[in-house]
């Protein structure tokens, strides 16, 4: 082909570009750009941008999480069955420290809660009280005691009410230097001076020989239900008022009686290593005033002088009660 | 003369590896972690793209898929994109513009790319205190990291341009005549 005179031809007129400004210009920028971003703050203009780029890519990121969740089990499943045999063993060592650990940690922090309904119990009723720990419960099928680690060495004596964050859950009635024996409200020989919370009908709770509570001696006139709060009146100057005993389950009357029968859930039970208060002394206001003596007086109790278990109806004030159980 | 409808639907096939890549890279990468390294679909499209490129198209491409994965990261903003836009610079000029697609030489000179990218990515992050063991930095997630980047970047030489069209090379002959290169 004969080379055209008009010498060099139009194709080669215009250089093709090596695009070499091009990437002058990306270099340029990339460099400015990581320079800004490491020279400038969190709340740089760069920064902001990747927050803003952020934004946009969370859905879509939840997607490929959900996504990948299933091939992720797999991945699990392929690495746990390649595990080698010392990685079992160190494994399963780690679970059982690891659930000696839990177990403790659950038992400390169960106690926590404990003392700090103590706490609780002590602040919302200004009780003067020494804290102790049962230490054992009765030997025997047909008395309910507990054993406490505190005895007439710390100050304890017979009679003293004792309670934990639940309630009262009983009475001191045998002391020794460093222990006291408890009889808790739910035995047979127990006797508590209280009252219907709503209604303020006044009764007497006693245990029973299953271990139930019944509240005796409460006029058939008076206003009870199912559910209502019974607790301590105050009456006889041994427990303190106010103090919650248990809560009523069943509420009957057969025809012509004078009083309801009436069961009882104990609020507070007692159990081996937990921690109790023991009421050391009553301030006046603890004890119930001379007007709510007369009125219990008041109130229609009928029955004899002893019902024959022992157990005296309250008509005539704490002189009469004392003789119950423990000193109520 | 190539008509809209053409030209629409080749700017199309261009466009969805690019959001495909994207897409994979905000969604999957981050859910996939292969001894200690990451899929960069980003990388690898770039990389497998680029050959095919003019050079200053491909240094843009690359600019624009390393501050995607940047912003998209948490690596410092501006290394990747810097990396990748030299790379595909010198991907697009060593091909002169002629992709390779899904070949030997197409897959070797991605891998080579896409492997410098990674280790200097590494190398990038140790000077910048980002990475403290230079053990890790290269062998684990610049090795372990290139290897997987380099099987996802297969899918994308699939669709990979073989060679900028409408522009007017030409090649010198041995007496230094110029004439147009039929492709």
């Amino acid at each position: 082909m004969a080379r055209s005179s008009l010498g060099s031809s139009h194709l080669n007129n215009r250089r093709p570009s090596t695009g070499f400004r091009a990437l002058i210009a990306c270099v340029v920028a990339s460099v400015l750009l990581l320079t800004f971003y490491l020279r400038e703050g969190e709340g740089g203009p760069v920064h902001l941008v990747r927050s803003g780029v952020s934004v946009v890519a969370t859905p879509v990121r939840i997607v490929g999480s959900a996504v990948a969740a299933p091939f992720g089990a797999v991945g699990n499943a392929v690495g746990n069955l390649t595990a080698s045999e010392q990685s079992l063993t160190d494994l399963k060592r780690e679970n059982a420290e690891l659930t000696a650990k839990v177990a403790e940690l659950f038992e400390a922090s169960a106690q926590a809660d404990r003392l700090e309904g103590l706490l609780g119990l002590r602040s919302t009723y200004s009780l003067e009280s020494t804290a102790a720990r049962i230490i054992g419960t009765s030997s025997d099928a047909w008395t309910a005691t507990v054993t406490i680690d505190k005895g007439s060495s710390q100050g304890l004596a017979v009679g003293m009410p004792v309670c934990n964050s639940g309630g009262v859950i009983g009475q001191i009635i045998e002391v020794s230097p460093t222990s006291s024996t408890v009889r808790l409200i739910t035995d047979e020989q127990s006797g508590v001076s209280a009252m219907i919370q709503s209604s303020r009908a006044q009764g007497m709770l006693q245990g029973q020989p299953d271990g139930s509570l019944r509240l005796a001696y409460v006029p058939a006139d008076a206003e009870v239900r199912n559910g209502d709060i019974v607790i301590t009146s105050g009456l006889g100057g041994v427990f303190p008022k106010g103090v919650p005993l248990g809560v009523v389950t069943s509420v009957e009357r057969a025809a012509n009686a004078s009083y309801y029968t009436i069961v009882v859930r104990a609020q507070a039970t007692a159990e081996n290593n937990e921690e109790i208060l023991v009421i050391t002394s009553l301030t006046a206001d603890q004890a119930a005033s001379a007007e709510e003596v007369r009125a219990a007086n008041s109130a229609p109790a009928g029955g004899t002088a002893s019902d024959g278990d022992g157990r005296v109806p309250p008509d005539q004030g704490s002189a009469a009660a004392d003789e119950q159980t423990g000193g109520e | 003369m190539p008509t809209a409808n053409e030209g629409a639907r080749s700017g199309a096939r261009r466009l969805a590896p690019a959001l495909i890549a994207l897409l994979l890279q905000v969604g999957l990468a981050p859910q996939v972690s292969i001894l200690g390294g990451r899929f960069n679909f980003l990388v690898a499209f770039a990389c497998a793209t680029a050959p095919g490129l003019a050079p200053g198209r491909a240094a843009g491409l690359g600019f624009a898929c390393g501050l995607a994965f940047d912003l998209t990261a948490s690596t410092p903003v501006g290394l990747t994109s810097l990396l990748l836009s030299v790379a595909c610079f010198v991907l697009s000029t060593s091909t002169q513009g002629m992709g390779l697609g899904l070949s030997a030489a197409g897959a070797r000179l991605t891998g080579a790319g896409i492997v410098a990218v990674e280790l200097a990515s590494g190398i990038g992050l140790l000077l910048m205190g980002v990475e403290g063991d230079v053990i890790r930095a290269l062998l684990v997630h610049g090795v372990a990291s290139s290897a997987l980047t380099v099987l996802a970047s297969l899918a994308f030489l699939r669709f990979a341009p073989t060679g900028d069209a409408g522009r007017g090379f030409s090649a010198r002959s041995r007496t230094g005549n110029r004439y147009k290169v039929l492709r």
